[in-house]
């Protein structure tokens, strides 16, 4: 009896983890032999994916999961380009046809059928991240020569490895009409592709799976705004809707089509919510200035009120202010929306009033009498004043507005006005003296 | 005597007046045609590589059925005939002097490219591909750009719409970039419309 069990049993247990090694690699597009698509594309465009299945299986899995793939647009679709593009470049296997490709998908490309998302990331202050340091002598003076210690090959480091990855760069080609390592890889969100359009829709929508349930999630936003200059993703965190995403967002519905992605589908909003999304009587808008009163970045906070894509107040800050109140409206009553902004706009108007207007006078004073140094980064003065706008005063101001009471206080005015006094300090102590302090 | 004279008048000036319009018909036509098709609008030296790129493209003949669209299908209005003859006479007027006047390097062909949805009509695009609407709509890849083009266009502003050639870039001169570089027409920035596939 025994004799003919054992190896029964035996099978048994075989057939059963046949089948659990199975199941575990259901799905993984890296372990399937060849991924047999036809969905109407073309020969070369099924070529594509069959062979980056094995060679970036990576590539492929992400695709799979994408909406891109359900509507039948491939690798192809997006990264073929015409003989004449100079970023036309073929791989070995194309060597021979007429097929030219380019790893560089610029928004351009993405436009080509999401036309109304292109057209306002067009129109909003996303699109001047890259194109407004341009001109900034002073940024690539900390960048190059400070952060950069001059050294000629390696300066170019703490831009190529920071900056740049945030804010973007212009994509430069060799000759082969491949991008340089000292332009990309990044996602920057202000990007000038060689084609000449500027942003990058992977930003947010990281390839090759573009989501829109991750762009609405603040982990999209998190990866460039956060830190002591701008701790928006920790300041959402420390806000009441932050503590409820937080605590009860895994069976959330992120994925509804846009402009019906509603309060139900989710109990708290995140940044898109607020800033992007089609919610109650506003549409979805890929334009995250429209909605803005304030710029709470710059050293002064002023209203916006500008056309200029280029211009830091780019927006139209009453009408900003009641498309976010509409927003607000859809959980809050009126008298909560109202006096929480005029909390917030105190806050602001207090930044403004009390440290930066009495600081810059002191700077202005300061300069003229020729008692700054020449680097402002070995000047107690100059390093104050720029954490005072830079860092404190944009976590004050940023923290207020967004509902944070730890940023809008011990890393704010707490901050702030110790800032204010030091800088009381040595300036007082250098027009006394007529000399810079050592 | 009076009334019988009359009616020989008529009797032979009614047929001269319709013999006189199927003659100018005909001409006209017949002018028409010939200056319409790439054999009359490339014997221009300016229109050289517009040419050779033309014949490249599935739209110039490098097509599986023998099809070609003439010059003035893609680049005369076909909206209505006083429009296309309008243009078609502007052309008929500009385009030779210029070509007498200028030396034809001095034509910024690549910077024209951005300006082609001036000079590209829909009227003629549609003319020919009649069922674009119910073929995009029933196509999961062209969907999205062609509802957003077919079914807000009477709703939106002139900067809101979009045209053919506004994402079609390429359409009807295949690598026009290089061909404009092969006959001396230098590239000296990158734009757009030389960069991208469509």
């Amino acid at each position: 009896m025994r004799a003919v069990t054992t190896p029964l049993r035996s099978a048994a247990v075989l057939l059963f983890s046949l089948l659990i090694s199975t199941g575990v690699t259901a799905g993984n597009t890296a372990q399937v032999k060849t991924l047999k698509i036809d969905r109407h594309l073309t020969a070369a465009g099924k070529e594509c994916i069959s062979c980056h299945q094995k060679h970036t299986p990576g590539q492929v899995a992400d695709w799979k999961e994408s909406r891109h793939a359900h509507a039948g647009v491939s690798c192809i679709d997006c990264h073929q380009v015409s003989e004449d593009s100079p970023m036309a470049t073929q791989h070995e296997s194309l060597v021979g046809t007429d097929i030219f490709v380019t790893p560089l998908v610029s928004p351009a490309v993405c436009g080509r059928c999401h036309v109304d998302a292109k057209k306002q990331f067009d129109a909003s202050g996303h699109f001047r991240s890259y194109r407004q340091i341009i001109p900034k002598d002073s940024l690539h003076a900390l960048t190059q020569v400070h952060e950069g210690q001059g050294i000629p090959e390696l300066n170019g480091a703490p831009n190529e490895t920071g900056c740049m990855q945030c804010h973007g760069t212009k994509i430069e080609l060799d000759k082969h009409g491949k991008p340089t390592p000292e332009t990309w890889p990044n996602n920057g969100m202000g990007n000038i592709y060689p084609d000449g359009s500027t942003g990058s829709c992977t930003a947010c929508h990281s390839r090759h799976k573009f989501s829109i349930a991750e762009a609405r999630k603040p982990a999209a936003c998190a990866s460039c705004h956060l830190g002591p200059d701008h701790p928006d993703i920790e300041i959402y965190n420390n806000s009441k809707h932050g503590h409820i995403y937080n605590s009860d967002s895994q069976d959330w519905k992120w994925d509804s089509p846009p402009d019906a992605w509603e309060p139900g589908d989710y109990r708290a909003p995140t940044c898109a919510t607020c800033h992007m999304s089609g919610i109650g009587e506003l549409n979805v808008t890929h334009n995250v200035s429209e909605r803005l009163f304030w710029n709470l970045w710059a050293k002064e906070s002023k209203v916006r009120n500008s056309d200029d894509v280029m211009s830091p107040l780019l927006g139209n800050g009453p009408a900003g202010r009641a498309k976010m109140e509409k927003v607000c409206s859809n959980c809050h009553s009126s008298q909560h929306t109202k006096n929480y902004f005029t909390q917030g706009d105190k806050a602001v108007r207090l930044y403004n009033e009390g440290y930066y207007a009495p600081a810059t006078k002191m700077l202005k004073e300061l300069k003229e009498k020729k008692l700054l140094k020449d680097n402002p980064w070995a000047d107690e003065f100059q390093i104050t004043y720029y954490h005072l706008w830079h860092h404190q005063g944009r976590r004050a101001r940023q923290g207020a507005m967004m509902g944070a009471a730890d940023y809008a206080h011990w890393h704010g005015f707490f901050e702030l006005q110790m800032d204010l006094y030091k800088l009381k300090d040595i300036y007082k102590k250098r027009l006394e003296t007529g000399k810079i302090e050592h | 005597m009076l009334a019988t004279n009359s009616i020989r008048f008529w009797i032979v000036f009614i047929p001269l007046i319709g013999i006189f319009s199927l003659a100018s018909w005909l001409t006209y036509d017949t002018i028409f045609h010939a200056t319409s098709d790439y054999e009359f609008c490339t014997s221009c030296h300016s229109h050289k590589p517009i040419g050779t790129s033309y014949l490249e493209d599935v739209h110039g003949g490098n097509n599986a059925v023998g099809f070609r669209a003439t010059c003035s299908q893609c680049h005369i209005p076909q909206d209505n005939s006083f429009n296309y003859l309008w243009v078609k006479s502007l052309h008929g007027v500009i385009d030779p002097t210029m070509e007498l006047l200028k030396d034809p390097h001095d034509i910024d062909w690549h910077g024209h490219r951005e300006k082609r949805e001036s000079y590209t009509y829909d009227s003629g695009c549609l003319s020919c591909h009649k069922f674009l609407q119910e073929k995009t709509l029933a196509n999961t890849k062209a969907f999205l750009p062609h509802r957003r083009y077919f079914l807000n266009s009477e709703n939106q502003q002139d900067s809101e719409k979009l045209s053919c050639v506004g994402c079609h870039k390429h359409v009807g001169h295949k690598n026009l970039g290089l061909h404009l570089e092969q006959h001396g027409w230098k590239n000296s920035q990158n734009n757009e419309t030389s960069s991208q596939g469509d």
